[in-house]
């Protein structure tokens, strides 16, 4: 083997970006338990740590240029990196989508919630097993890995709907809870986005593979 | 205008004595477009390029089979004349080697050999090769001037220029820019991109950024055997060899 320090630095940086998507899963899994159990103290620390998150993105970015300038790779290496490019920023609004449940928990406040919350946690619980297998799929550099996993996207958007139906039901039986029932439609909102992101970084990891570029979720609509 | 191969390689098997150097290598070599060939040391990219316009004739033990053709013509036939060959198709050395002789003569020094006397179209080839080379500018008032007192860069250039002069169909560049600092290459990559308006282009080099900037088809040759040939963007995004993608990513070699 040669060009050792160049392997090694990409190796690493590959590290950093589980790093990151271990920070975001985190993130997600703690801002809908803050959620549920009216923890305003840690709705308020997820949004402190978002910055953290943000800055990981940046040094990965700026890890990522240093070596395209330094050390030109190319092929598999250039795609890779091309890869984490867009990975990390798909990790990164993951991130912003669970900030974002922290900041609908802080409004909801003290009020009681309109519902008790089954099906978003188990949106999260999908979400993030989904994020979990697209970073072993990436670690991996397995495409057929990252394909199947686009297959619960669509779980995640049956779940989406029927919060959805179950809310408007709820709305139009009681106009006293539609900004609660708002409120929880956004963190279900979250969510799904955070599922279709997860589908973005299987879709990269299936160019970082194989070199070509897939729609893995085209949209039924 | 119809892509066609300006070359055609068949089979093409090369030996210096016992050593089997070039491998049953098939390849189309397209007109005015830049074919890059890379490969680690002793892979057989520079005997390759030699056989294009039978440089390798004067090596004693060097033995070859299979079939080039330029244009048509079996450039191997005992009909061809190496002379005329090298005329059509004309090579740029990996030093720059001008001859000692005054810039303007190191120009005419090929039309002369072909029979050109005539001092109006001798200096109309000189201008029109330098300017062609991208030189004329910088020598245009000292083309009596030795041409060894010219910088690396620019004695190279030269080279290209007296290529150009004798009005070649082909250039072959085997490491054009190794003995040359960055800038200078950059000119001369520049001037590469020109020519293969006028002309075809092969470059062998061992600068593998040299390849992607300048090339539209790259051939990866390996142990002496073509491993893998296509359009330049493929085999530096996404080879289909992996003997290629190691190579290129640095994994060997």
């Amino acid at each position: 083997m040669v060009r050792e320090a160049y392997h090694k630095a990409l190796k690493e940086l590959q590290g950093e970006v589980l790093e990151l998507g271990a920070m975001v899963s985190e993130a997600t899994k703690d801002a809908v338990e803050a959620l549920k159990k009216r923890d305003i103290e840690k709705s308020r620390q997820i949004i402190r740590n978002d910055r953290l998150v943000n800055r990981k993105r940046f040094d990965i970015e700026e890890r990522c240029m240093l070596i395209i300038a330094t050390q030109q790779p190319m092929a598999v290496d250039l795609r890779t990196l091309t890869a984490i490019l867009n990975v990390i920023t798909d990790l990164e609004r993951i991130g912003d989508h669970a900030e974002g449940i922290a900041k609908i928990s802080l409004l909801i406040g003290d009020e009681p919630l309109v519902k008790p919350l089954v099906d978003v946690p188990r949106m999260a619980e999908i979400a993030r097993s989904m994020l979990k297998r697209c970073l072993e799929a990436f670690t991996d550099r397995d495409a057929e890995k990252a394909r199947l996993i686009c297959n619960e996207d669509d779980e995640v958007d049956a779940l989406y709907e029927q919060i959805y139906r179950e809310l408007l039901l709820l709305m139009i039986e009681n106009p006293k809870i539609i900004k609660g029932a708002t409120y929880l439609m956004w963190v279900s909102h979250n969510l799904e986005r955070i599922a279709d992101r997860v589908t973005n970084i299987a879709e990269r990891v299936v160019f970082m593979v194989e070199g070509k570029m897939e729609e893995l979720n085209v949209s039924k609509y | 205008m119809v892509d066609e191969g300006v070359f055609s390689i068949l089979k093409l098997n090369a030996w210096y004595g016992k050593k089997h150097v070039l491998k049953e290598v098939d390849m189309t070599i397209r007109a005015n477009h830049v074919t890059a060939l890379i490969g680690p040391s002793g892979c057989g990219k520079s005997t390759f390029i030699r056989c294009l316009n039978r440089m390798n004739d004067l090596i004693p033990d060097f033995r070859l089979t299979g079939e080039i053709t330029h244009e048509g013509m079996d450039i191997y036939s005992p009909e061809a004349d190496p002379i005329e060959i090298r005329r059509r198709i004309g090579m740029v050395f990996q030093k720059p080697n001008p001859f000692p002789k005054s810039i303007y003569n190191n120009i005419a020094y090929g039309l002369r050999i072909f029979g050109v006397k005539d001092k109006k179209r001798l200096d109309k080839a000189v201008e029109e090769s330098l300017k062609k080379a991208a030189l004329w500018e910088e020598v245009k008032e000292n083309l009596h001037q030795n041409a060894l007192t010219l910088s690396g860069g620019q004695q190279q250039r030269l080279c290209i220029a007296r290529a150009i002069a004798v009005n070649p169909e082909v250039i072959l560049f085997d490491e054009p820019c190794s003995a040359l600092d960055p800038i200078a290459t950059a000119k001369i990559e520049d001037l590469i991109a020109k020519l293969k308006k006028d002309y075809t282009v092969v470059i062998v080099t061992h600068n593998m950024q040299q390849a992607a900037r300048v090339s539209d088809f790259t051939g990866f040759f390996m142990l002496g055997d073509l491993a893998e040939f296509d359009v330049t963007e493929k085999i530096f995004t996404t080879p289909a060899n992996k003997l290629t993608e190691d190579y290129i990513t640095g994994r060997f070699g």
